[in-house]
């Protein structure tokens, strides 16, 4: 995806109001016409007008409300956003009768709200399988147990606060230096990024698609960071933080499998396990609002507000096929 | 087939010669040592480094140890390391066959135009070394010499140069030749300048201008000596090695514009630097995987310099500046075209 810059002083503003676009059935034509060669219908067109409508409702009512009740409209809000965009991308209203994931029951060994687990439905109607199918390349698993925490671990812009909190956990994304040669450009690591991975260099062997990013990752014991040099007409890989900054996407071993999902997908699990906590285990929940001594509640306000800040921006790159990064420059 | 594909063909025979194994332990022994024998007289790495430095292939070692007395006595003197009695013959054996197969490829040149071979052969300023009671092992069968040299015989360049005869003055020499043909030779390998004055001549004069029928001759001439180099150096290589190094997308990182300049084809390419890599040496014979980089047929290719980059916060890289090789063996091949 091409990076395009768009300034700015208010990002959250801004993201909404390119989203805003979608709520006229002029510019949904426009854009199916210059994107897409299909036939789109009015349905269609209200489909989108409406998702969009209701995500901006959803998110903006989320930032004003108080934890006890943010995770779940957070979550209406992506389904909302993710579904007009769907639409968007394929032209026909995405065939959805559930949410796809189910959460597990919180038990006795479950210390912490990260612990949370959730499950995959096997069907092709749920929201978590139609979003990935539509928004990602990525293959679908659906015998795998996810953890909050393992979501949680795989938001990059929640990575210091994640690594703070859960000291022994491991995190699923790693940042990325890139720096710009003469002819070239290279990404390195700091190698303390690694420290916490018991076999740091077979970390790479986990990231999908590696070996057509990039050649084998040149390290010594003198060097100072782990380079990584592109290969020529390679595949790129990676996920960006909201500042633009690239990460490699550790994936999460399942049974046989290597999974990486996508960060908008993510953000959808970790929503959606919050959400139904909210809602329906308000005897969990409510005591972790008022009373959490453990500074977990710091990381689930942090990555409520990353989904907020996030998610449209993302729904955007989806939408116009590149990354969009909102900057404030000044005119000095 | 071609002259490339034949002498490339002719490798596997190389690689199956009796003598081949013994000679190459004895010329990686002359370029490596062990950490603990460095700069102990067990070290012989200087040795080959200096032989190395000649672009001759198995001559320069012959010669390393036949100019002894003068390397030894030089400003910086060098000691080098003795030569057993075995591993000259070994080195004979090594340097005759490709002598030997020289001088089939030359051979029409030998007989028609006697005072241009020496320009033309990248072995004749040296003293033959070989002595004549050498052994019979060989690296290449005569058949295979005959093969290649038939080859050789029906380049473009050769009929260029056998048909170029008529115009020249008959005062001319072999110096002549020698100060037309070497100094243009090293000028085209250096630098990509194309303002040389010959160029003009070959654009601006008419094609039966004598001007411009002598400067045809020359550098038909040049083309050859680049066909018999390369030659040479495969064959070497193949005593070597039993493939040649490869660039190709797990070791490229950037790649130069390819850049036709009037005598050749060149460009820079970048890798990152390993073993593999590091073992590439001005003057090399490499393989391009041109297919999957994405490139124009740029197959087989002459090194001509090289720029180490070692960086402990970039990391390590090379940027090989090359030369492409047509099938004819020949550097030059946009030159031929004008010819």
């Amino acid at each position: 995806m091409d990076a395009v810059s768009i300034q700015t002083e208010n990002p959250k503003t801004e993201q909404w109001q390119m989203l805003s676009q979608f709520t006229y059935q002029t510019n949904i034509s426009s854009h199916f016409e210059t994107h897409l060669e299909v036939p789109h219908s009015t349905d269609t067109c209200d489909y989108i007008s409406g998702c969009v409508r209701q995500a901006r409702a959803y998110f903006h009512s989320a930032d004003s409300a108080p934890l006890d009740i943010s995770p779940l409209l957070l979550y209406y809000g992506a389904v909302n956003l993710l579904s007009g965009t769907t639409a968007l991308l394929t032209g026909e209203i995405p065939d959805i009768n559930h949410h796809g994931l189910y959460l597990g029951d919180p038990n006795d060994s479950h210390h912490m709200i990260a612990d949370l687990e959730m499950r995959i439905s096997a069907s092709t109607r749920g929201a978590f399988h139609v979003f990935m199918t539509n928004l990602s390349n990525n293959p679908i698993y659906s015998t795998d147990i996810w953890t909050l925490s393992e979501v949680l671990g795989s938001i990059p812009d929640l990575k210091r606060e994640y690594e703070a909190c859960y000291r022994s956990a491991q995190t699923y994304v790693i940042p990325l230096e890139t720096i710009n040669l003469q002819n070239r450009t290279i990404d390195r690591i700091d190698p303390i990024e690694l420290s916490r991975y018991e076999n740091p260099i077979d970390v790479f062997s986990r990231v999908d698609q590696f070996s057509n990013a990039y050649l084998q990752p040149q390290f010594s014991e003198e060097m100072t960071h782990i380079v990584l040099n592109p290969k020529v007409r390679s595949t790129h890989i990676g996920t960006y933080s909201i500042f633009g900054r690239k990460y490699l996407e550790i994936g999460h071993v399942k049974g046989n499998h290597i999974v990486t999902i996508p960060q908008s997908i993510l953000m959808l699990m970790g929503l959606y396990a919050l959400g139904q906590i909210t809602r329906y285990k308000p005897e969990i929940w409510n005591p972790f609002v008022m009373a959490d001594t453990t500074g977990e509640r710091l990381i689930i306000e942090r990555f409520l507000s990353i989904c907020s800040r996030y998610l449209p921006n993302i729904a955007l790159n989806h939408i116009h096929n590149s990354r969009i990064q909102f900057v404030y420059l000044s005119s000095e | 087939m071609s002259l490339r594909s034949s002498t490339f063909k002719s490798c596997k025979q190389v690689w199956t010669a009796p003598i081949r194994d013994d000679l190459q332990t004895l010329i990686r022994n002359l370029n490596q040592t062990s950490v603990e024998d460095r700069n102990t007289p067990r070290d012989r790495s200087h040795f080959g480094f200096m032989a190395r430095q000649l672009f001759l292939q198995v001559l320069g070692y012959l010669l390393v140890d036949f100019k002894r007395n003068e390397l030894e006595s030089s400003p910086i003197p060098k000691l080098i390391p003795e030569l057993s009695d075995e591993e000259k013959v070994l080195l004979h054996e090594g340097h005759r066959d490709i002598r030997t197969l020289n001088y089939l490829c030359l051979k029409p040149l030998e007989d028609q135009l006697p005072l241009a071979k020496a320009s033309v052969d990248p072995y004749s300023p040296f003293p033959d070394l070989v002595p004549s009671d050498t052994k019979s092992n060989q690296l290449l069968s005569d058949e295979q010499m005959g093969h290649i040299s038939e080859k050789f015989h029906a380049l473009r360049s050769m009929k260029i140069a056998l048909e170029g005869i008529q115009p020249l003055d008959n005062n001319i020499t072999e110096q002549h030749y020698r100060k037309g043909v070497e100094p243009l030779y090293d000028k085209f390998l250096s630098s990509e300048d194309a303002s040389d004055p010959i160029f003009q001549t070959l654009v601006v004069e008419p094609p039966d201008s004598p001007k411009r029928l002598v400067t045809r001759h020359f550098l038909s001439l040049l083309c050859i000596r680049s066909s018999i180099s390369i030659l040479d150096q495969i064959i070497y290589q193949a005593i070597l090695n039993d493939k040649l190094s490869s660039l190709n997308p797990d070791n490229v990182i950037a790649l130069s514009s390819i850049i036709g300049t009037l005598s050749g084809i060149r460009f820079e390419m970048t890798v990152q630097a390993d073993q593999d890599t590091f073992s590439i040496e001005p003057g090399d014979i490499i393989h391009i995987d041109s297919s999957s980089l994405e490139l124009p047929p740029v197959d087989f290719c002459y090194v001509l310099g090289l720029d180490v980059s070692l960086s402990k916060s970039l990391g390590d890289s090379i940027t090989f500046t090359l030369l492409t090789i047509d099938e004819d063996l020949n550097m030059f091949s946009t030159l031929l075209k004008q010819l």
